[in-house]
């Protein structure tokens, strides 16, 4: 088996020791990638929880601002429709996007793959899933609006009263879903996905 | 020294889709797509550093107005006021949140520039072939890529307060261009992280030690 540096594109061999074992390119250090079965249902669990979390984040709102007797509630998709209301469409696409299409997506194709690979078999659009999971990993933001929800907090303590809403809260929890899936390796899944389809590495 | 081999000397390609290594045929024109994901597979990124200095460059143009222009717009009974990226860190400062004013200038203002600059030098020592400190370049260029999106901060800042101040008449937020340019800024220097390609750093010094390696055999 031939290992190739992600990083340097130095050739090497995996060296004498378990091949589970974390092995770090020669050369510039990087961590080389050794195939290791996918721990599916870990995945999943994460994928899962993200969603419901994803969920309760969108219908709850994340903060609530009350002055005078009136009150006022944020969740994402509002904050979404009051900047392209105010002529902001630049700001409510670039929110709408990385804040609550790339994140669903994500999780939704992750949910879609993982669930399908525990059955033994690959499902369709399988390559485009992946491919697609990869491109988002840089573009979804869900732990920025969380801390954004935090400043805008904090920002108007003088002018109103401001509450963490439940939305926050699962914000949070969603955050981390993300951030646990995304530690571990996709090419786990290509392996696994080489021992389906019975394709074969150099 | 012994030069360590690259796949590309082996006419061996590592997908930048799945991590496959694939044998990539040289001379052939036509292109080859990774069998395991179907990507096209290419020794190095497609575009080079072209493209990643299209995006840096872009993106330090777009800094001038994301600085310049306000960001949003803040009307309450008689105060009337706009701000600024920086505005907007002096005044959480002064609101007595310096900690969070701290974030926000880091987010906003720090990584921003420090990205730029970072890239700036890392195309640049990429383009005239440097060979020293590599590993370190590289490095510097994984933090950049981890970082790079908290700048986002800003504009979701503004979505929100948007939606939150809609105290009918005492009080409004309006978003302006500014945020609109920092949302672009930021997007750009995402994009130029991205395309550049890292073992563009390793091929210099790659280039380097085997021209020293040729050498002494020639005048022999």
């Amino acid at each position: 088996m031939l290992l190739v540096c992600d990083h340097c594109d130095t050739v090497q061999t995996p060296s004498g020791r378990a091949p589970t074992v974390s092995q770090h390119c020669a050369r510039c250090d990087h961590e080389l990638y050794v195939p290791k079965p996918a721990r599916l249902d870990h995945m999943l669990a994460l994928a899962l929880t993200g969603i419901v979390a994803f969920v309760i984040s969108n219908t709850y709102p994340v903060v609530t601002l009350s002055a005078h007797g009136r009150e006022r509630s944020a969740t994402l998709l509002l904050a979404v429709s009051a900047a392209a209301d105010q002529g902001a469409i630049a700001v409510a696409v670039i929110t709408l996007v990385a804040t609550f299409v790339l994140p669903l997506t994500e999780l939704l194709l992750y949910t879609w793959v993982l669930l399908a690979l525990r059955e033994h078999h690959v499902p369709r659009g399988f390559r485009s899933a992946m491919h697609t999971l990869r491109a988002i990993r840089h573009w979804s933001m869900v732990e920025v609006f969380l801390l954004a929800v935090i400043v805008a907090a904090v920002k108007l303590g003088d002018l109103a009263t401001v509450t963490p809403g439940i939305g926050v809260f699962a914000l949070f929890v969603l955050t981390c879903c993300v951030g646990f899936l995304r530690r571990f390796d996709l090419r786990d899944l290509w392996t696994l996905f080489s021992r389906e389809t019975g394709a074969r590495a150099l | 020294m012994n030069v360590p081999a690259r796949a590309m000397d082996l006419g061996l390609v590592s997908c930048r889709g799945c991590s496959l290594v694939s044998r990539i045929h040289r001379g052939k024109h036509e292109a080859t797509h990774c069998p395991r994901c179907g990507k096209l597979l290419a020794t190095r990124k497609p575009g080079g550093l072209t493209r990643a200095w299209a995006f840096l460059l872009a993106a330090m143009f777009l800094y001038i107005p994301a600085n310049v222009l306000p960001i949003m717009h803040t009307s309450r009974l008689t105060e009337h006021r706009s701000d600024t990226i920086l505005s907007g860190v002096v005044h959480l400062w002064e609101g007595g949140s310096w900690d969070l004013s701290l974030i926000v200038f880091v987010a906003s203002i720090v990584i921003p520039v420090v990205k730029m600059a970072a890239l700036f030098v890392l195309f640049f020592t990429a383009h005239r072939g440097h060979s020293g400190h590599v590993r370190e370049r590289v490095y510097l260029l994984h933090i950049l890529e981890l970082v790079g999106h908290w700048s986002m901060l800003d504009v979701f800042v503004v979505a929100l307060l948007v939606t939150l101040v809609k105290f009918g008449a005492f009080a409004d937020v309006e978003p302006e261009s500014g945020v609109i340019a920092f949302a672009g800024v930021v997007i750009l220097t995402l994009l130029a992280s991205s395309s550049f390609d890292p073992r563009l750093l390793w091929d210099a010094q790659v280039a380097k030690r085997s021209a020293r390696h040729i050498e002494p055999a020639g005048a022999g």
